[in-house]
């Protein structure tokens, strides 16, 4: 037989704990524990797998964006890389704390009060504290399990008019369900740059989608939109109602379009690829295939008909 | 190898590649085991020697594994061969791929074998200006048997070759798909061009094995892998892929995205009548309806949880002329197999039927 030898040398360490990073970071949404648990009994190797674990956890949780509840319960912090201070602690600017996380067991164990550095000036706090309260009443009008946060990404320190600065809003919601072997997110990220000299506003949205259902089987969804807009420098309040109803009709749009799509795939994208029927609009004559390649072939001999 | 077929179900269906490759250097001591229980998409790789332009249709192939010649024709009490079992397993596969939503299949691989399972890992070749799918199901060593002219290329000595019932089997089952794939997958010139990229990569074995009492034991696993992308302004990179048996539940992830964020009509409605919206409120219809001329003709059994107890279903269709006592569908590889076990009467299927 041909496959007597079995793949050659061993894997190195360093090795290894790639590959287990590389099945961790790539864990569909909500399922970075259960891959856990695979990869560690597959490594049988506790050493590479906590090394493996301690770079991809952190990865993970930013690039997805999850959500933790602070342990006083006065709010949720957003893990991603527009509040991170460190490694392990993350700003919730709405309740202007600091949350120490403890990444592979996705818990937030510790909050304190964030320094003054850590903020950003009254200036612009005054317009991230509007956007926020905008977006935050968009968000729980519309997603069932919403998180958002609104940052400031650039210029914190700005103390007033005449600079530019920039501030992001962060929605994430997940629905993660194992027990009907559904799991979904949503992410978008909004970026908002306050252009002080043109006194304009440049928005530019990004928007993740992921759906995973794997009864028996494995289907996944990804799907990416990237949008960029352009609006007036206003007041603080009146940034943040446009601002807010610009990302509203965006994220609107974008999953009407979502829903086009599933609702395409049958009629259009599918025939595509496969008719629905065979060319003879009846289902296919398995007793009588003789006739049919016979026919084929006098087609083929005579030259006729294609 | 539990945790590894969890992983298999996991990654995503893009990167079954990348994560098989990785499984299969962790875990070397498992290489059969996985190689058997995952299926890869197939991959078409053409090399045209002989004509320029590659026929732009997919590749529908059936082969008979040389190494089971022996077993086949030495223990077996029916006769192999012959129109009759071509007919009849390929009605066993109708079922299976009539009303599952088989579409473009690049490859169909059908097996003939008692017992075991090999991996399939596709190219494609010319072989005497056909091409032909380069697998572990025609392979031995580093050579492969065209299905067409049943030489090995590259070529090799003291290779078993399926003894002539089977080798002629075969070629007619190969006739038969031939025209099978000419009716389903011709491929039309000028795309509506809804689709930016998709595949749709699908395998069949079936394992046919006499059992005792002059009964046979069919098996049928079919594996459906689909990946499309659309790409519009509108709605961005849209990517849906995935492997799964029978029915493809698309609408499934629809229906997550649905509970990610309130369609605009339904959170304006929520706002008013405080009615609360849930995907169930909504009819998702399978994407893909089973063309079902017969509601006898089969059932297929409802879903049961991922690698918990196997499904089972038992129904007594009437077919015309074949009559089955049982037919059984459970679930052999949780992760993306489905296995179809048919058990017909003999006195039906015989050999005085097979040689008809």
């Amino acid at each position: 037989m041909a496959d007597e030898q079995s793949p050659d040398s061993e894997l190195s360490d360093d090795q290894k704990k790639e590959i287990a990073k590389w099945f961790l970071i790539n864990a569909p949404a909500g399922e970075i524990q259960y891959v856990a648990k695979d990869v560690m009994a597959i490594l049988k190797d506790d050493d590479i797998y906590h090394s493996a674990a301690l770079e991809a956890f952190p990865e993970y949780n930013k690039s997805h964006m999850i959500c933790l509840e602070l342990p006083d319960r006065s709010g949720d912090v957003i893990v991603s890389s527009f509040g991170e201070i460190d490694k392990n602690k993350y700003l919730d600017p709405r309740t202007a704390q600091v949350a120490t996380i403890d990444h592979v067991k996705q818990v937030c164990t510790e909050v304190r009060p964030a320094a003054d550095e850590e903020l950003p000036s009254p200036y612009i706090e005054e317009f991230r504290f509007a956007l926020d309260a905008e977006v935050m009443k968009y968000v729980n009008d519309t997603y069932p399990k919403g998180v958002c946060s609104v940052y400031c990404a650039n210029g914190k320190d700005v103390e007033g008019p005449g600079f530019d600065f920039e501030v992001v809003v962060v929605i994430s919601a997940a629905r993660n369900s194992p027990q009907n072997f559904c799991n979904g997110s949503w992410r978008s990220v909004w970026n908002i740059e306050f252009k002080d000299e043109e006194q304009s506003l440049v928005v530019r949205g990004k928007m993740q989608v992921g759906a995973h259902y794997f009864e028996e089987g494995n289907v996944q969804l990804d799907s990416q939109h990237e949008c960029k807009e352009s609006t007036l420098f206003q007041s603080p309040e009146d940034s943040a109602t446009t601002i807010t109803n610009i990302i509203c009709r965006h994220e609107t749009e974008y999953l009407a379009s979502l829903e086009v799509s599933y609702l395409n795939l049958p009629d259009t994208t599918f025939k595509d690829l496969r008719r629905k029927l065979p060319v003879t609009r009846t289902l296919f004559p398995w007793h009588n295939t003789r006739q049919i390649s016979l026919a084929r072939d006098i087609t083929k001999e005579l030259g006729i008909g294609n | 190898m539990e945790a590894a077929m969890g992983l298999m179900r996991r990654m995503h269906p893009k990167h079954v590649d990348t994560a098989i490759s990785a499984l299969l250097s962790l875990m070397p001591e498992q290489f059969f085991d996985l190689l058997s229980q995952v299926d890869q998409p197939l991959q078409l790789v053409c090399n045209c020697l002989d004509h320029d332009s590659p026929k732009p249709f997919p590749l529908l192939q059936w082969y008979l594994f040389p190494s089971l010649t022996r077993n086949v024709s030495g223990s077996s009490k029916e006769g192999y061969g012959g129109g009759g079992l071509i007919a009849r397993v390929a009605r066993k596969i109708e079922l299976a791929i009539d009303q599952a939503p088989i579409q473009r299949a690049k490859h169909y691989l059908m097996e003939y074998y008692i017992g075991r399972k090999w991996h399939l890992k596709v190219l494609c070749n010319i072989d005497s200006g056909k091409e032909f799918i380069l697998c572990e199901y025609n392979r031995e060593a580093d050579s492969y048997r065209s299905p067409w002219s049943n030489k090995y290329h590259p070529q090799l000595e003291e290779v078993l070759y399926p003894s002539l019932e089977l080798r002629k089997l075969e070629i007619e089952a190969n006739d038969v798909f031939a025209v099978y794939h000419d009716q389903w997958f011709e491929v039309r010139q000028g795309r509506r061009g809804y689709l930016h990229e998709g595949e749709w990569d699908a395998i069949h074995v079936i394992e046919v094995g006499p059992e005792e009492d002059g009964t046979s034991h069919y098996c049928l696993t079919s594996t459906v892998m689909l990946s499309l992308t659309t790409d519009n302004k509108s709605c961005g990179t849209f990517s849906l892929s995935g492997s799964i048996r029978r029915q493809v539940y698309f609408g499934k992830t629809r229906g997550m995205v649905c509970t990610l964020r309130w369609p605009a009509e339904l959170a304006q409605q929520d706002q008013k009548g405080g009615k609360s919206w849930s995907p169930s409120n909504r009819k998702l219809e399978p994407l893909i309806k089973f063309e079902r001329e017969d509601p006898t003709r089969s059932k297929w059994i409802s879903r049961s949880k991922l690698g918990s107890k196997p499904d089972q279903v038992q129904t007594q269709p009437q077919l015309p002329g074949r009559r089955f006592r049982s037919l059984v569908l459970h679930n052999k590889d949780p992760t993306i197999v489905h296995h179809c076990r048919i058990k017909a009467y003999t006195s039906r299927l015989g050999s005085s039927h097979l040689n008809a």
